[in-house]
């Protein structure tokens, strides 16, 4: 074993002494410092997974729509083409517009989306039915669950649609189409289940005043999440429509995801500091010890001990505080997600509420580490300490001998 | 074995200029023991500091087996420090989160010997025997006597075998008796390896069973009958 490594080793538990303390505070420090960090890039991560799989699952992964407005003509040939492209699992006609929808005297307007009834299933994933079932036949209509008891509609109940198309049709009396709820379902998502009607093809076209064609083309395919597959297959599509506008799910919904993004970053960057924080304090910890053993750096100078040795042995016992505490940090980290519905759990008994189960109406947590940011949290902190263990030591080595010993 | 010639150290203090050295020169050959006297203050500690490479003086040059310390860089002045010159302090400076073994394997960790860790550790246990401390060797320093530290601090100085012992009032801080052991045991052990040996002392006796005495007054070495 080195003698710096060996020197480092041994200040770092002397006996009897308040530096151990000092040694172990700050060692802790760095454990919370890193450990809040990584939970906290967690819970943001599965948030961010738990939106995009909310998205995935309900909204279509590519859009197909005409460049300049219009409709699309022959919509089943196209659908039929694009389903022939590799990785694409469903193409589904539709179309959405803007509608007032009234029951029981009370209006609300959601977005009216028209689909095929047999492909609607394949392109939107609403298998999670509160109640009834997901049957668009007909004169029929299936809404999220917080839209029906907006309208305190149930199934089985008929809604009035208004359509804006018709209104502007000079002259003429216009009714209202009248349809019947078949289901509700329950996303698990707001925005979603406050904000939509699903409806056949026939009847969005009625409304819209349409004889044929649809405004839009959805695709769903097979791994969206796939950055490279998922950029072939836009690919693909974009050879095969080229008179079309391609809009991808993260082009949709783009804003959702740099907010995400930026939210996490910002709360990343203030986290930060908590383990900078930590690092001061194993950086005066240091400085407490190279003054506390100016004798022995003298002593050790005048028996040879090179100012580097003399270094490299306070850097060491910076460096080995912030590994042992990153790597417990980590270890905390872990524990702490594993156990973290629990943790919750105890805190809501005593009257805190983390996550309001109303507020993001999630069952549980979601959290995912990401190995990646585990490895550059672990290695801007060694860095971090680096730099504050370099001062310190710096300082116990350009110690003169002479007046390290005169002080005896 | 130690040659210093006209040696000059001034400090500078707070409106004051403190010549503590004015061309003192010194001889020093193998097996030799040489007591420094002088009273307090004559600067006897520095001139220890300087002859043992830790203190550059303004000019005059000190030789150690034959390599001249301060016209060489301080890397080679503490090689040679490491390997030639073993230190014994008045306060012994013993590293307190160190063992009794560790303590007197400290100069040979320098690595100035190469020599491996398991031979390290048979000289040092070989020294606190012969110092006897043979049953202390994994005690802690704040465990012994001050005479028993001072035991370890002179076992310490011999482990890289050199062949010059610069000693600064190795008895300053022990009782009449118990100083007198710890000489006792210098004075043997600097007469078995033939070391060389110059030592600071205020004690007439402790002198005078040196080879030579010289007195530092105003700055010059002075041999003393």
């Amino acid at each position: 074993m080195p003698f710096s490594l060996f020197l480092a080793l041994k200040y770092l538990k002397p006996k009897r002494s308040v530096t151990s303390v000092v040694t172990l505070v700050s060692v802790l420090g760095v454990i919370l410092g890193v450990a809040i960090v990584i939970i906290v890039r967690a819970v943001m991560t599965g948030f961010g997974d738990m939106w995009r799989e909310k998205i995935l699952d309900f909204k279509p992964h590519i859009t197909i729509s005409p460049l300049n407005g219009g409709v699309i003509v022959r919509e089943e040939a196209l659908c039929k083409r694009l389903e022939q492209v590799p990785g694409v699992l469903a193409a589904s006609p539709g179309l959405e517009t803007r509608v007032l929808v009234e029951c029981r005297r009370r209006v609300v307007a959601p977005l009216l989306v028209g689909t095929d009834p047999l492909r609607a299933r394949r392109v939107m994933k609403l298998d999670r039915m509160a109640s009834g079932e997901f049957n668009i036949e007909g004169d029929s209509a299936v809404l999220g669950v917080d839209l029906a008891s907006e309208l305190g509609v149930t199934v089985g109940e008929d809604i009035l649609v208004y359509s804006p198309m018709n209104l502007v049709v000079k002259n003429e009396v216009y009714f209202p189409e009248r349809l019947t709820v078949t289901g509700i379902y329950d996303s698990g998502q707001r925005d979603f289940d406050a904000g939509f009607v699903v409806t056949s093809i026939a009847v969005a076209r009625d409304l819209m005043g349409l004889k044929s064609g649809v405004y839009s083309i959805h695709l769903k395919v097979a791994d969206p999440q796939n950055r490279d597959a998922f950029k072939k297959i836009v690919e693909d599509v974009r050879m095969l429509t080229p008179t079309y506008a391609v809009r991808t799910w993260q082009e949709i919904d783009s804003q959702l995801f740099n907010a995400l993004a930026v939210e996490k970053n910002m709360m990343v960057i203030l986290l930060m500091f908590i383990t900078v924080v930590a690092i001061f304090c194993v950086m005066n910890t240091l400085i407490v010890l190279t003054v506390q053993k100016t004798d022995e750096v003298g002593l050790l100078k005048a028996l040879g001990f090179s100012s580097w040795q003399v270094m490299v042995a306070f850097v060491l016992h910076g460096w080995i505080q912030c590994i042992v505490g990153t790597v417990l940090g980590i270890g905390a980290a872990f524990l702490i997600l594993q156990n973290l519905q629990g943790l919750v759990g105890c805190l809501a008994r005593v009257g805190v509420e983390v996550f309001p189960k109303d507020i993001y109406g999630l069952a549980q947590i979601p959290w995912r580490v990401v190995p990646g940011e585990v490895v550059v949290v672990a290695v801007s902190v060694i860095l971090f300490c680096t730099f504050a263990s370099f001062l310190p030591a710096w300082r116990a080595a350009r110690m003169d001998p002479v007046t390290a010993l005169r002080r005896e | 074995m130690l040659e210093a010639t006209n040696l000059h150290k001034t400090y500078t203090l707070p409106h004051k200029r403190v010549e503590v050295l004015r061309g003192a020169s010194l001889r020093v050959g193998e097996g030799e023991r040489v007591a420094v006297v002088g009273r307090s203050g004559a600067g006897k500690s520095t001139l220890l500091h300087v002859l043992g490479g830790l203190d550059r003086p303004e000019t005059g040059e000190v030789s150690v087996a034959g390599q001249s310390l301060y016209t060489s860089s301080a890397r080679v002045r503490t090689a040679v420090r490491a390997a030639h010159i073993g230190f014994v302090f008045q306060s012994y400076h013993l590293l307190p989160e160190m063992d009794v073994t560790e303590n007197v394997m400290l100069p040979a960790m320098t690595g100035v010997l190469k020599i491996p860790r398991s031979e390290m550790r048979r000289r040092a246990l070989e020294l606190i025997k012969q110092v006897g401390l043979a049953d202390r060797a994994t005690h802690m320093p704040l465990e012994l006597s001050g005479g028993e530290q001072q035991r370890v601090a002179l076992a310490r100085a011999l482990v890289n075998e050199p062949a010059l012992i610069l000693a600064d009032e190795p008895t300053g801080n022990l009782d009449r008796s118990t100083g007198g052991q710890i000489m006792e045991l210098l004075f043997g052990l600097s007469r078995t390896r033939g070391l060389a040996l110059v030592m600071v002392t205020h004690s007439p006796e402790t002198a005078a069973l040196c080879d030579r005495v010289v007195e530092l007054t105003e700055g010059l070495l002075v041999a003393k009958a």
